[in-house]
């Protein structure tokens, strides 16, 4: 029997994207993107109740092998030196394995990340086959969570599998994780069911307001649960390292409280530095579209597609992409913008603000801004006031919402 | 830019011009900054290839290629050894033998869930929103 996802109307899509720039400028071309994600297919073999790409069917327009080439072949000339597919799920697209080779040839390390229900021993030998050098197995948790988050009975079953057959093929595995509601109380039950599968990096992030996750914001944490997760997770990280399994805290898990050098010690400042969107990072997105990353909605982000420009010409010269090559605290809002670590963090992850209130630049999902409202007795929560269109990378609207620590209801520990 | 360095006595990250920590108004020291390797501070590509670890996120994606202590990738990608005990697992299905968990045949348009139900369901969900 055939199923579709549930759908809601969609409201008329409104997109504004400005032409690309007549010139490229000197700081334009002072940046290179060194890691690109790419979303292969929008086609899915699951059904993520947060999926912010809403993935399921191929999108209208999917480039052809051809153009994917083609576009192995500018990523190689931007001289990026890795790249992740990602879907929807990427495997899902004959060509994969041809894309894959194609990365390898080109100089570049090629990654997925993937749910994991078709990764058969068949398909992760093809993989290795095809040059791929790592996977992330996504795991959101135990095995009735993760199977009711994945939307599909057995899912989590797969995902485990998927880790085995991808390591029998000789290929290191990940396993990235969402946090949000409905998995907090497993994180560690999660972290310890993943070390006997031989992860070498175990990557954290918080489900974000955008999707399928915007249909349902009972998914989301509240920005004051950074009080619960970030002690949890600095608690884990001793049995990480014990364990040789790199914790990664997501760009969107926030920021500089007692924990960030535990956590954040291994980038290259020892700390969280500001969105890399369009400097460091490129998003594409399986009909050509180009961002300055993956995650960004694409009513706002997009800078251009490929059968229009060419990629150097977009991430030199696309308005969309070039928001965080100049950036002041100027871009900052609320509690952001007079933030002790504004110049630096420059509200932290975009993605996770703007689809919470439309703009980056004030992003409550921060450990140190939880903690400075905790000393005045506060703390922050979020309602969403509007629903999203239900088109792929849509998001709704969000207040934040301060409010009075409820009385009786004890403050989180280890704060 | 101002550099930061945490604060020996409550480890918050602190401008290293503070003479007293502004969060446990603690003494400070004199702090420095981690050094960079050469040519980071202009976020040279090389160095930056630490940061892929961290860009994590749907997109922002911790780079997949397995680190070593210092950050680089490690030399020997071979599983090690003795660590496939699944024991605190359920033991990973043998998809030959677990037909419902095989992929679903490559369909243009829905997801062939002719196997194991998907827990959404078909039916729309009732609406949240009174204005929905």
């Amino acid at each position: 029997m055939n199923r579709s996802l549930p759908t809601v109307p969609a409201r008329a899509e409104v997109r504004h994207r400005l032409p690309l720039a007549p010139e490229a400028r000197e700081v334009d071309r002072r940046w290179r993107p060194i890691y690109a994600v790419w979303e292969l297919t929008l086609k899915c073999d699951l059904a993520c109740h947060h999926c912010g790409s809403r993935a399921g069917r191929a999108r209208e327009g999917e480039l052809s092998t051809d153009e994917a080439l083609d576009l192995v072949a500018q990523l190689r000339d931007l001289d990026l030196k890795e790249v992740t597919l990602i879907g929807g799920e990427a495997y899902l697209r004959d060509d994969f394995p041809q894309v894959v080779r194609a990365i390898t040839d080109a100089g570049m390390l090629c990654s997925i990340t993937t749910g994991g229900r078709g990764m058969t021993r068949e398909r992760a030998a093809q993989c290795k086959a095809a040059g791929l050098r790592s996977a992330s197995v996504s795991v959101d948790g135990l095995a009735a969570t993760h199977d009711e988050l994945r939307g599909v009975q057995g899912s989590h079953a797969s995902a485990i599998a998927a880790l085995l057959h991808l390591r029998e093929a000789g290929i290191p595995v990940a396993a990235n994780t969402q946090i949000g509601a409905r998995n907090l109380s497993e994180v560690e039950a999660i972290f310890e069911s993943l070390i006997p599968t031989g992860i070498h990096t175990w990557q954290v992030q918080l489900t974000a307001a955008m999707g399928r996750a915007a249909d349902h914001p009972e998914l989301l944490l509240e920005p004051w649960q950074m009080l619960q997760l970030m002690p949890l997770l600095a608690r884990l990280k001793p049995r990480a390292d014990a364990a040789k399994i790199y914790l990664a805290p997501g760009n969107n898990i926030g920021y500089f409280g007692p924990h960030e050098a535990t956590l954040r010690g291994r980038l290259p400042r020892g700390h969280m530095s500001s969105c890399s969107a369009g400097r460091l990072t490129l998003g594409i997105e399986a009909n050509g579209d180009i961002k300055g990353c993956p995650s960004l909605p694409t009513s706002d982000y997009v800078g251009g597609n490929l059968r229009e420009h060419s990629l150097r010409a977009i991430w030199e010269r696309a308005p969309a992409l070039q928001f965080t090559r100049e950036r002041t605290v100027e871009d900052l809002a609320g509690f952001c913008r007079t933030c002790y670590y504004a110049e630096t963090c420059l509200g932290g992850c975009s993605w996770t603000s703007h689809v919470l209130t439309g703009r980056r630049g004030d992003n409550p999902y921060c450990h140190h801004r939880a903690l400075e409202l905790l000393q005045r007795n506060k703390r922050e929560r979020v309602v969403r006031v509007e629903a999203p269109p239900g088109v792929p990378f849509d998001y709704g609207r969000f207040a934040i919402v301060v409010e009075d620590w409820p009385p009786g209801e004890d403050i989180p520990q280890g704060e | 830019m101002p550099d930061l360095a945490p604060c020996p006595l409550c480890a918050r990250h602190v401008q290293i011009t503070e003479t007293r920590c502004p969060f446990c108004d603690g003494e400070l020291p004199t702090l420095t900054p981690r050094t960079l390797p050469s040519g980071l501070r202009r976020m040279s590509r090389t160095a930056s290839l630490a940061l892929g670890a961290s860009l994590a996120v749907a997109g922002c994606r911790t780079s997949a290629v397995p680190p070593t202590s210092d950050g680089g990738p490690v030399a020997d990608l071979r599983p090690a050894a003795g660590k496939t005990d699944l024991s605190m697992n359920p033991a990973p299905p043998d998809l030959a033998t677990r037909p419902d968990l095989r992929p679903p045949p490559d369909q243009a348009t829905f997801i062939d869930l002719s196997g194991p139900q998907p827990l959404y369901g078909a039916a729309a969900p009732p609406p949240d929103d009174p204005e929905e």
